[in-house]
């Protein structure tokens, strides 16, 4: 099963092709951190403030698994 | 009761229900009257009536998802939000026309051209004054039972312990991140649970910070980021989102006054109207 990954804000208009409504499927990499796939999208891990996998908070070093579902925020401070 | 009823008698309707039941409302008239006869102030007047099930007709509305005890509770509650902006200026108006009967808005900015998109009390009348004054005159006007008291500062480590001290929750309507660390600091030493809110274009979050807990150093780590880093500045904040956030903030606090279950700690909710969809994320 391919990872499902959600962009917020920001950081969709940095994946080219990337549609909010699906989210992008992306090849399961055996041994993968967040970290990894984060590189893999061409994003900046140091402007990722918050990484959840299943719904779930989660650290840079975390090791994916197959079919987990990846969410990706930028930091979110405004009123 | 027969007593307060006959006092009211002119004041009074009567609103069926269901069933063949009823129950009583009293007009702002019945409600000034009573103040008067006895001397106290209209929420005075108003927790007499609840404690009878008689509703100020200005909360009937609220009955059925509020009983008269939890709209008298709220009226004895007390509130302060930071930031009167776009997230704090809707929070302040939604508390008072909830019924928390004191209220401190505190904001050091004055309002400007920019805010007309999305903040409520920026009006082309209000340009150039200070936004915590003017929530505190809104606050005060909706709801002349209400005591709202305007802070015109910007907050940090120093004003904040008095600011927060005795509130029963502090709502976050700020719009940086280093700010809102410090709320949240004073916040734990002051054992009051916080509200926290934050947008960036169509999406937005919001989570219950109780003084201890998660909070924004599980969110955004250790330090804040640097406010250039915020999505908000790419992204915007457009008219919808700031309304939709500060309702979600409005309700969490409503239940935390009443004693009520909402999001529990290390829960963050997180809206998307662009999608649109809601969804709970755990921290930890």
């Amino acid at each position: 099963m391919p990872l499902l990954v959600k962009l917020s804000t920001t950081l969709r208009g940095q994946v080219p092709g990337y549609d909010p409504d699906t989210g992008l499927d992306l090849a399961f990499v055996p041994g993968e951190s967040a970290q990894g796939l984060i590189l893999r999208l061409g994003l900046d891990p140091t402007r990722i403030k918050i990484i959840m996998v299943n719904g779930r908070s989660a650290t840079l070093g975390q090791e994916l698994k197959d079919g987990d579902r990846v969410g990706l925020f930028p930091p979110v401070g405004g009123g | 009761m027969p007593e307060l009823r006959r006092l009211l008698a002119p004041y009074l309707k009567q609103i069926p229900l269901p069933e063949g039941e009823a129950f009583y409302a009293v007009s702002l008239a019945g409600l000034e009257a009573l103040a008067a006869e006895q001397g106290g102030g209209l929420k005075q007047a108003m927790l007499e009536c609840l404690d009878q099930g008689i509703w100020p007709e200005r909360f009937r509305a609220n009955r059925g998802e509020l009983g008269a005890q939890d709209q008298a509770r709220l009226l004895n509650s007390s509130a302060a939000v930071m930031g009167c902006g776009g997230l704090g200026g809707l929070a302040c108006l939604l508390l008072a026309r909830l019924g928390v009967g004191d209220l401190l808005l505190v904001d050091g900015d004055s309002f400007e051209e920019s805010n007309l998109n999305r903040q409520m009390l920026a009006t082309p009348e209000t340009l150039g004054r200070p936004k915590a004054q003017v929530a505190a005159q809104a606050a005060a006007g909706l709801n002349p039972a209400c005591h709202a008291r305007g802070e015109v500062a910007w907050i940090g480590p120093d004003n904040l312990p008095a600011l927060v001290a005795g509130r029963q929750v502090v709502v976050d309507c700020l719009d940086n991140l280093a700010a809102r660390y410090h709320l949240e600091d004073a916040c734990r030493a002051a054992g009051v649970p916080l509200v926290h809110g934050a947008l960036a274009g169509m999406e937005g979050m919001v989570m219950v910070i109780p003084p201890q807990g998660p909070g924004l150093r599980d969110l955004h780590g250790p330090t804040p980021p640097p406010k250039d880093h915020g999505a908000e500045v790419l992204m915007g904040t457009p008219t919808p989102t700031p309304a939709a956030v500060a309702s979600l903030e409005v309700s969490e606090a409503m239940k935390l006054l009443l004693g009520r279950p909402g999001l529990k700690p290390g829960q963050l909710l997180h809206l998307d109207l662009g999608a649109p969809s809601l969804e709970i994320l755990t921290l930890g």
